[in-house]
Order: C-alpha cells, then sequence, then structure tokens
C-alpha cells in the first residue's frame, strides 16, 4: 500500500514550499518514494495547479487551503512537510509522526526558527534551513530516511495544576 | 486634523482621570467591607476556592488559537465555567476551530467578537482613530464580562483585555491574569509577552533557555503530550 504525505502552510503565505512539493519532480520523486496520497493545504497562497498527466499513478491527489481542522490529513499522513508553525509541531509530536519542517526565511520576524531549530538539534525532526534547498532531491531522501527520536512526553496535569494555583483551586492541604 | 486628535487625547485623559477616582473609590469600599467581613483583599484572592470561576480566554490566531484550545482542553470544567471567548472578529479560523471542537464549544459558550485596531492600507489618523475605539471596545467587554481569570498567549489582541481584567482589579473584585508564552518562543519573547511579563499574575514558558533568562516565570514541562498518553 502506498504512503500518505501531507503537505501543509497552516494559515501562512508560503508559495515556495507549495510550489516546490507540487512540482512534476516533486511528484515524481514522491511517485518513485511510495507515495501514492499527497494533500497539500496552500493557506492564504496560490492554488498549486497539477495538470491531470502528472496525477496519474497516484491514488489521491488533493488541495485545499483551509480546514477548520487539520487532525484528519496529519494523522493519516506517514510523512508531514510543513513550516514551522508550532502548533503544527506540536501536534505532530504528539501524533510522533515523521516531521519535515521548511523554514520561511522570507518571513520577517523568523522566531518560529528558534522553535524548529530547538527541535531539529534534538532530532525530533527534519529541519530544511532554506526554502529553495527544497528544489534539491537529495535532501528528500535525506528526509525520507531520517529516523525522529520520539519526543519525550510533558507531564499533561502541569497546565492546570500551575492554573489551579493561581485562582486557589487545589491549595486546600496547604492551608 | 491636529486639534481633532488633540481634542481625543484630552477627551482620553479626562476619561482616564475620572475613570481612576471612581475605580479607587470602589476598591476603598469593597476594602472596608471586606474587613468588616473579617477578610482582608489578599485573602479574598487566595483562599481556598470552592466556587466556580468565571474565566476570560483570549484566542489570538493561527497557532496562538492552537496552543490556546489545547491548554483550555485540559482544564477541569466543573472548576471553570462559564468560559467565555474573545476572538478578533476578523478571524474567521479560530472561531472554526473552536466550533469544531465539541468539547470546548458547547451550545451555551459565548464567544465575542472584538474589531481590528487596523486593517491594510488605512490612512495613520483614521487608523489612530480604529485603534482607540478597538481598544476602548475590548476594555469595556472585557469589564462587562467580569472574568475572574483571563487566559492569553498573544498575539497584541489580549493587551487590551488585560488592561480591562487590570482596571477590574483596581476596582476590588479578584482578577488573576495568566499569559503563557508560545512554545516557539525558545529564547526570546515575543513583543506582547515583554509587556505583559511585568504585568500578569502567572507567566509560562516552555524553554529552560526563556525561564532562566526571566526567572519570574513558571517553566512548563511543556503542553506536548504524546497520544498514547492522552
Amino acid at each position: 500500500m502506498g504512503r500518505t504525505l501531507f503537505v501543509t502552510v497552516g494559515t501562512t503565505l508560503f508559495d515556495k514550499l507549495v510550489l516546490s512539493t507540487s512540482s512534476p519532480e516533486a511528484l515524481q520523486w514522491m511517485l518513485a518514494n511510495g507515495f501514492t496520497r499527497v494533500i497539500i493545504q496552500y493557506g492564504k497562497g496560490v492554488e498549486p495547479s497539477i495538470p491531470k498527466d502528472q496525477a496519474a499513478g497516484f491514488e489521491k491527489i488533493e488541495t485545499y487551503r483551509f480546514k477548520p481542522t487539520l487532525e484528519d490529513d496529519m494523522k493519516a499522513a506517514d510523512m508531514i512537510i510543513s513550516h514551522a508553525g508550532a502548533g503544527t509541531v506540536m501536534e505532530a509530536m504528539r501524533m510522533e509522526k515523521h516531521l519535515v519542517v521548511v523554514i520561511n526565511t522570507l518571513l520577517m520576524d523568523n522566531h518560529q526558527a528558534e522553535l524548529a531549530n530547538a527541535m531539529g538539534s534534538r532530532k525530533h525532526i527534519f529541519v530544511v534551513k532554506e526554502p529553495d534547498d527544497m528544489q534539491r532531491f537529495e535532501i528528500w531522501d535525506e528526509f525520507n530516511t531520517f529516523t525522529p527520536i520520539p519526543y519525550e512526553s510533558g507531564d499533561n496535569q502541569d497546565f492546570p495544576r500551575i492554573v489551579d494555583n493561581l485562582v486557589g483551586f487545589g491549595s486546600k492541604k496547604d492551608k | 486634523m491636529d486639534s481633532a486628535i488633540a481634542l481625543i487625547i484630552l477627551g482620553g485623559a479626562i476619561a482616564a482621570a475620572l475613570l481612576f477616582a471612581i475605580l479607587r473609590f470602589l476598591r476603598i469600599y469593597r476594602e472596608i467591607q471586606a474587613r468588616r467581613n473579617g477578610l482582608d483583599d489578599k485573602e479574598t484572592r487566595t483562599a481556598f476556592r470552592n466556587k466556580k470561576c468565571k474565566t476570560l480566554v483570549v484566542l489570538g490566531s493561527g497557532g496562538h488559537t492552537s496552543e490556546m484550545l489545547h491548554m483550555v482542553s485540559q482544564l477541569d470544567t466543573s472548576r471553570y465555567d462559564p468560559i467565555v471567548y474573545i476572538v478578533a472578529d476578523t478571524d474567521h479560523t479560530s472561531i472554526q476551530r473552536l466550533q469544531a471542537n465539541p468539547e470546548l464549544h458547547k451550545n451555551d459558550t459565548i464567544v465575542h467578537k472584538i474589531p481590528r485596531s487596523r486593517e491594510v492600507g488605512q490612512s495613520f489618523t483614521s487608523s489612530f482613530i480604529t485603534t482607540i475605539y478597538a481598544l476602548i471596545h475590548a476594555i469595556v467587554l472585557t469589564i462587562q464580562i467580569r472574568p475572574e481569570l483571563v487566559l492569553c498567549n498573544g498575539p497584541g489582541t489580549c493587551v487590551p483585555v488585560i488592561l480591562g481584567a487590570w482596571l477590574i482589579r483596581m476596582a476590588g473584585f479578584p482578577c488573576q491574569f495568566l499569559f503563557c508564552e508560545s512554545f516557539c518562543r525558545v529564547e526570546t519573547l515575543s513583543l506582547t509577552g515583554k509587556l505583559l511579563y511585568p504585568i500578569v499574575d502567572c507567566f509560562i514558558v516552555h524553554w529552560q533557555e526563556l525561564h532562566q533568562k526571566y526567572p519570574k516565570s513558571h517553566l512548563s514541562s511543556t503542553f506536548v503530550v504524546n497520544q498514547n498518553q492522552q
């Protein structure tokens, strides 16, 4: 059975990523590497046009601008190529997904790179530092064979505990 | 045009001074009452709470919204009730995302929309006036809601809400503000974070690097929880 690739740019404008993952060469690479289902969420950018003849061999090619939730598409994906949005990174970590983050170097205040690099240096995700690097298919091979180290889970009671203490719930035993 | 701006500033200053006086009066009045009931102000705020906490959640946009919805979904709804939301009126994605989550969005969930301070291409003078309008709108709305807890995580939309919440507290009503820095801030705070760090009661960061730079912050062990442990 073929694999599923999900490309997502969240609510941002990131045409370089959308174009480099919908180009004829990229589609060829996907077929050659067993990705027969491709979903591209292109956000504020231009809708990618994929000619019919290039779609041959694919089980499914879907492109859309936004959906209220990307959860289903993320769940179904074997590999996710994404912008550096914290939400996507967190969600992918939570689902223990194979995540490739492409840094959008056109962003002025590129604080997103902070998170991606912190995760990348700990080998939880694969970071592509320049959108133009996506033109080189050696890097596609590299992230395809990359084995992520699972992110060690946080404590899901951490936040409620902080808030409970703040407003006075749960301080019974302290009193 | 200059005189119009001067007039707005003067009017604003007078209104602010009046508001300040009223709030001081209210506060003194409430303090006297609290003392009569044998409670000081600090105790009413931090004593063990057994009644529900009215919570106001400010949704930012994009990733801020995802993070916030994830955090809110961890709260015990028998304690934090009702939970009221504020969203910028141009931010349709955040509203859709909230509505797509049946755990958070019930039939009686209230979502307030506030105007954006400026649209692209607006002239300076008109954006000055709309900014003031948006600011006042957010402050008045917050005072009307009168939350006991405000949760926000940026961007800018939450600043006027925090101002409103601060006015509520000036009037002597207990109200706590929590700001949670975005998970994607590893080494530097966001502009909103820098503005709110000295003001809020609880400031959460996710990375050791930031916690060392801002020692008053709480270091959360992160909100990323793996699927199999949820």
